[in-house]
């Protein structure tokens, strides 16, 4: 069997809700955030998107539940939705956060070279941002996130204000980079170019998961679910009938599930709603093809 | 640490924000150190004055320079909130210093002093320069749109605190008896001044009101800000 582009969690939220002054704005939203995958996360303006997102990035802090990060070397890159035009060049910019990040001088310069060109912002890579057009610096801004090769890229509305042609270089851009194995959540209000190269999409309203749907997907894709009981008799109950799952294995107190992919995030959340004997929950890995095998 | 200072003084050097509080204050030095003196203590304890109000100025403009969104990705980048404001400290109280050193070494180097003065008195004028520059640093930084989000209301507070702290030893002495303690809660700059115009006169509950409290006050003052906007940044 051939294993390709496994699938694994990198965070986990738990019932996380975030208030502001005692008004919550997300409420109880549990989720994973996996490895290799495109989430787009979408909502209506003030529906919680960019909040989410801080709370992803560790820059915000959860009012009540939990965030794990799950692979604790996980590097996340965060692309805000505005940039600021620095007075800085951007090669004099980047060099300066790539320092903050403590990466070596020599690698530093390397990189900066590498990016420059990957950017296609090589011949502005001396004029001060100040003169930036709006594509060049959504350039810039992904350029400091992905300096020191992040697992895990936050882009907050990055298509915002960008015209067609930088819209399309910046999807281009995107592109290449899941092709390299980032993986990406990224939040949009509206209908968005990158949705074609989504994986999953995770729509909120009134501060809770109105969906969270996998797209793009050839369902030829298993998941596999641990889930860990307290004692050894327990089971999923009804659960089991789901037309999602395709397969389970008890062993001890652990039953391994393999689950259709386009089900398997109803299916963890089920799990994670479930009351009873449950002590985790872990989805371990995605295998495409495997399902052929089952 | 290094990291951050390299990156905030370019920040810092290209936005210009310095200039007209370090015009304020090389004007004044260099208009008040104009006439050769022998009032040597008393001279120093003055230039307090100035560097007290060019480093509430420079603190206040530098503490909120830091566009909010590179905020977030300068935090993220440092991994950690309170190491970036630590090293936003560290950056303002080393401009502050600078400015204290020039402040107190200008008279000596330009022979402005037709007299001596003994090597305590030296050594009170330096720590009691550096300790003005930390207390304006510690005034300076609250009144920050984070912190009061009315940038009026934020400039008139300021504008507040900077006034009673040159005059806090004015207004007590006009107080009764038991509400001089007022004083204490200002910056006590007017305190220092006085001790240091008064060395060798001054009682012991003195000198160490104008050069121990000073201390104590700026370091509540920068613990207070650290807890204040760490809170405050968790939107």
């Amino acid at each position: 069997m051939q294993r390709v582009r496994e699938k694994t969690p990198l965070l986990h939220f738990s019932q996380i809700t975030k208030e502001f002054s005692g008004k919550g704005v997300l409420r109880g939203l549990t989720f994973y955030v996996f490895s290799q995958e495109v989430l787009t996360i979408n909502g209506q303006n003030g529906a919680g998107k960019s909040t989410l997102l801080r709370l992803i990035s560790g820059l915000s802090q959860v009012s009540r539940g939990s965030r794990t990060v799950i692979d604790e070397k996980l590097r996340i890159g965060y692309v805000p939705d505005r940039f600021p035009k620095l007075n800085f060049t951007v090669r004099e910019y980047a060099f300066c956060m790539g320092k903050l990040q403590r990466i070596p001088d020599r690698q530093l310069h390397a990189r900066i070279e590498e990016l420059l060109q990957f950017l296609r912002l090589d011949f502005a890579a001396d004029q001060r941002m100040t003169g930036y057009s709006k594509g060049m610096l959504q350039k810039a801004n992904i350029m400091q996130a992905i300096l020191q090769r992040p697992g895990l890229l936050l882009l907050d509305e990055p298509l915002a204000g960008l015209d067609r042609k930088s819209q399309h270089e910046f999807v281009e851009l995107v592109g290449e980079l899941k092709q390299q194995g980032v993986a990406i959540v990224l939040t949009t209000h509206q209908a968005s170019p990158l949705e074609s190269m989504t994986d999953r999409i995770i729509t909120l309203a009134n501060g809770l998961i109105a969906s969270d749907v996998v797209v793009n997907q050839p369902d030829s894709e298993v998941v596999m679910i641990e889930v860990c009981f307290e004692s050894e008799g327990a089971d999923i109950g009804l659960l089991k009938s789901n037309p999602g799952i395709l397969h389970s294995e008890r062993e001890d107190g652990v039953i391994t599930l393999q689950v259709r992919s386009s089900a398997s995030n109803e299916i963890l959340r089920l799990l994670l709603n479930m009351d009873g004997s449950i002590l985790s929950v872990n989805p371990i890995k995605s295998l495409p093809g495997l399902l052929k095998e089952v | 640490m290094i990291a951050y200072l390299s990156y905030a003084f370019k920040y810092y050097v290209r936005s210009y924000r310095y200039i007209a509080p370090l015009v304020f204050f090389f004007v004044a030095v260099s208009m008040f150190y104009k006439d050769p003196t022998n009032q040597v203590m008393s001279s120093l304890s003055f230039g307090n004055f100035i560097i007290f109000v060019a480093c509430v100025w420079l603190a206040n403009g530098y503490i909120e320079l830091e566009d909010e969104t590179q905020q977030q990705i300068t935090i993220l980048h440092m991994g950690s909130v309170q190491e970036y404001f630590l090293a936003k400290l560290g950056f303002i109280s080393i401009v502050a210093i600078a400015v204290a050193v020039y402040a107190y070494f200008y008279p000596f180097v330009l022979h402005v002093f037709t007299a001596g003065v003994a090597p305590v008195g030296l050594l009170v004028g330096f720590a009691a320069s550096a300790e003005t520059a930390m207390l304006g640093v510690s005034v300076g930084i609250f009144f920050n749109n984070r912190i009061i989000a009315k940038k009026s209301r934020g400039i008139l507070l300021l504008f507040m605190v900077t006034v009673l702290s040159l005059a806090g030893r004015s207004i007590a002495d006009q107080m009764p008896h038991s509400l001089r303690f007022v004083a204490f809660i200002f910056p006590p700059v007017s305190q220092t001044v006085f001790v240091v115009g008064n060395w060798w006169s001054a009682a012991l509950y003195d000198r160490v009101a104008g050069l121990v409290w000073p201390i104590i006050y700026s370091f509540l003052c920068l613990v207070l800000y650290l807890k204040l906007s760490q809170r405050k940044l968790y939107y």
